[in-house]
């Protein structure tokens, strides 16, 4: 009886071992994945992107690096009051560029309180950290009467600080 | 008797798909020795137009349509009366229809048949076939395609009262029955006498029908008999039924035919006629609701040459073009720019004021030209939607490019169209949060798939000097976004329009306005 216990855990820890093994080799990071930063003057500019499935996803903030006060932050409550936005950077990889749609939802524009556009970020080739180059695009397209031009950055260079995420 | 239908819909759905009668001896269906049996042929809308009961019996089709939201699903189709395939046998005979739908994706290929009842009137049915492509092909050119064991039949049921009571039995010349609530009495009334097929005039000049009359004072309450049973279930002088639709079990050749139930016993009443048909593969034709919005909106106020002056203007290497049509007919311009911003029409609560029509163009820009509507284009006409400031019933978009493309496209479906926009929508309600979220991760997907090419990577290029490759871009993309809205085709002068749609095969459909 014992050995048949003993077979059982055996086999509970191979399964374990290898369900372990097969997570970990699908779990290859990639490199947009993480912290990026981009300090001018007193302002630092933070974005985190973590990627979900096939798409890279990402939230952005910007920082007064003299109070450390958030001046605005993409994970923010929705207009209905509850829940918060699950992101503002959605995007695809191709190779070292990732490009997609990026939501500005530190602009005031009523109802909804955001305005959208294209996004592309580039990894930037031998660069030690890792950097990216950050533009956003204005799409084209029709435009509402007094829409709000982009309040992010559009064009700058972001310096990887972390592979960690940290969206608070 | 809205309400009660409405609330019956799922259970009649499900009868409704329980009428599937394959290979009675009298369904022929596809039957290749049809023609030794009597004559087929195509006949014209005038020919059709010689069977009024034919006619009326379609025109009752489209009333349903219209008003019934019951069968939705099912009864949105149009049928197509320019080409219809008769068949007489003897002194009966049927027609057969081609069918479309808004759904560029349905599975089956649907015929509406109409078979003939003598000295009565059609009866309809729906002949449903699977066909692969090149079977679908071989139809159209008229080749004999063996569909055995990949068609069935279904009866359509129909909603008139006299309809429905046809199989009362029971009731008496003089008797008033109750049908959900509404009291009816059977008469004869003088019928139109039926002319157009030789040998097939109607020899009766009267014929019984049901029609609404006040009830008597002290009938039972409907609520009292339940079910489908002539005057069952309590104590009452009238038969009530409380099914809008009698539902029989019985394969089609045993349903009670005009005169009463036959079902092999030998009591009164005609059988069901033979039902002879064909598959018929789909001809296109446009939704005509849609077409007939665009026609609307641009013969309003004459809007049209509004639209064809923009459509000159598409060469202008800097600026783009634009200008709106209100509710109130008001002709509204929209200043020329590299991007066209679109004013907010004046409007108060008390007068609310929407576009019926914005239209633009998308300009010889040093960065290229979208020959077709760009996600933004969409994006902003939503929040329009959103914010009121659209009349979406009515509402039509118009573009001209300077790569030589015109296009019209309508909101066919309200809430699709919301639906997929809903992050758009400002919602303060917190049990929208959800729905707000997800609407946001589909479009922004949608969006970069198809539109966002900074990389180089969207299915949809402004570099792109293929139009009808981008146009096929552009109709995977309302299919797969789903977002009720309807594509159609023009020229610079605006005034003929073809709906474009995908086919299943990803070739594109051009189907013409009537």
């Amino acid at each position: 009886m014992k050995n048949i216990q003993f077979i059982y855990l055996f086999m509970a820890f191979t399964i374990l071992c290898t369900i372990n093994e097969a997570k970990a080799q699908l779990t290859i990071m990639s490199p947009f994945e993480g912290t990026w930063e981009h300090i001018d003057g007193n302002k630092k500019f933070v974005v985190s992107l973590w990627k979900e499935e096939n798409d890279l996803l990402g939230h952005y903030k910007m920082i007064n690096t003299n109070n450390n006060t958030i001046l605005y932050s993409s994970y923010k409550l929705l207009t209905t009051g509850q829940l918060k936005w699950t992101f503002a950077i959605n995007t695809t990889i191709y190779n070292l560029e990732a490009s997609g749609i990026i939501i500005d939802n530190s602009v005031s524009f009523e109802p909804t309180g955001f305005i959208e556009g294209y996004i592309r970020m580039d990894i930037q080739s031998g660069t030690t950290p890792l950097t990216i180059h950050w533009r956003v695009y204005e799409p084209e397209g029709l435009k509402i009467e007094n829409q709000p031009d982009f309040n992010i950055p559009t064009d700058i260079v972001l310096t990887k600080v972390s592979n960690e995420i940290n969206l608070e | 008797m809205k309400k009660t239908l409405k609330k019956l819909q799922p259970a009649l759905l499900v009868v409704l798909l329980a009428f599937t009668c394959c290979q009675q001896d009298d369904v022929h269906m596809n039957d290749n020795n049809t023609s030794a049996k009597g004559n087929s042929r195509m006949i014209t809308y005038e020919e059709l137009k010689a069977m009024p009961k034919a006619i009326s019996m379609l025109e009752s089709l489209k009333e349903q349509r219209r008003k019934k939201s019951v069968y939705n699903e099912r009864y949105d189709f149009t049928v197509d009366t320019t080409e219809i395939f008769l068949v007489e046998i003897g002194d009966y005979h049927s027609l057969t229809f081609t069918i479309s739908r808004d759904s560029a994706y349905t599975d089956v290929t649907e015929n509406l048949v109409l078979n003939w009842e003598p000295y009565e009137d059609y009866k309809t049915y729906m002949a449903e076939y699977m066909l692969t492509e090149e079977e679908k092909e071989k139809i159209a050119d008229g080749e004999y395609v063996d569909t055995k064991d990949k068609e069935r039949l279904l009866v359509l049921p129909e909603f008139s009262p006299s309809t429905i009571l046809k199989s009362a039995g029971g009731a008496g010349e003089d008797q008033i029955i109750m049908v959900d609530g509404i009291c009816y009495k059977g008469m004869w009334v003088r019928d139109e006498s039926y002319s157009g097929i030789p040998g097939q005039i109607e020899k009766s000049k009267f014929k019984w029908v049901y029609l609404p009359v006040p009830c008597p004072e002290g009938h039972l309450d409907p609520s009292y008999t339940e079910g489908n049973h002539p005057g069952g279930g309590g104590p009452t002088n009238m038969p009530i039924f409380n099914t809008p639709y009698p539902i029989s079990q019985e394969p089609i050749t045993n349903m009670p035919g005009p005169g009463g139930y036959n079902g092999g016993t030998g009591n009164s009443g005609s059988p069901y006629n033979p039902i002879y048909t064909k598959p018929r593969v789909e001809i296109a034709i446009a939704h005509p609701r849609e077409c007939k919005k665009i026609k609307d909106a641009l013969d309003s106020n004459n809007f049209r040459q509004e639209v064809v002056d923009l459509a000159g203007k598409v060469n202008d290497p800097v600026n783009e073009y634009g200008a709106g049509l209100d509710r109130f007919g008001n002709v509204i311009p929209f200043p020329p720019g590299p991007e066209i911003q679109v004013p907010i029409p004046f409007g108060t609560p008390s007068f609310p004021n929407g576009y019926i029509v914005v239209s633009h163009t998308h300009n010889n820009s040093i960065a290229g030209t979208l020959s077709v509507f760009s996600i933004y284009d969409l994006r902003n006409i939503a929040q329009f939607l959103f914010d009121n400031h659209i009349n979406d019933g009515t509402f039509v978009a118009t573009l001209s490019t300077a790569k030589g493309t015109h296009y019209a496209l309508t909101i066919n479906n309200v809430t699709k169209f919301k639906d997929f926009f809903f992050y758009l929508s400002g919602s303060t309600n917190p049990a929208d949060a959800q729905k707000i979220l997800i609407s946001a991760k589909n479009a922004t997907s949608i969006s970069k798939k198809y539109f966002e090419n900074t990389t180089g990577n969207a299915i949809i290029s402004e570099s792109d000097t293929n139009n009808m490759n981008v146009l096929r871009g552009f109709l995977e993309f309302l299919n797969e976004a789903n977002m009720g809205v309807s594509l159609f085709k023009t020229q610079a002068n605006f005034q003929n329009f073809e709906q474009v749609s995908l086919k299943r095969d990803g070739s594109i459909q051009f189907s013409t306005c009537p």
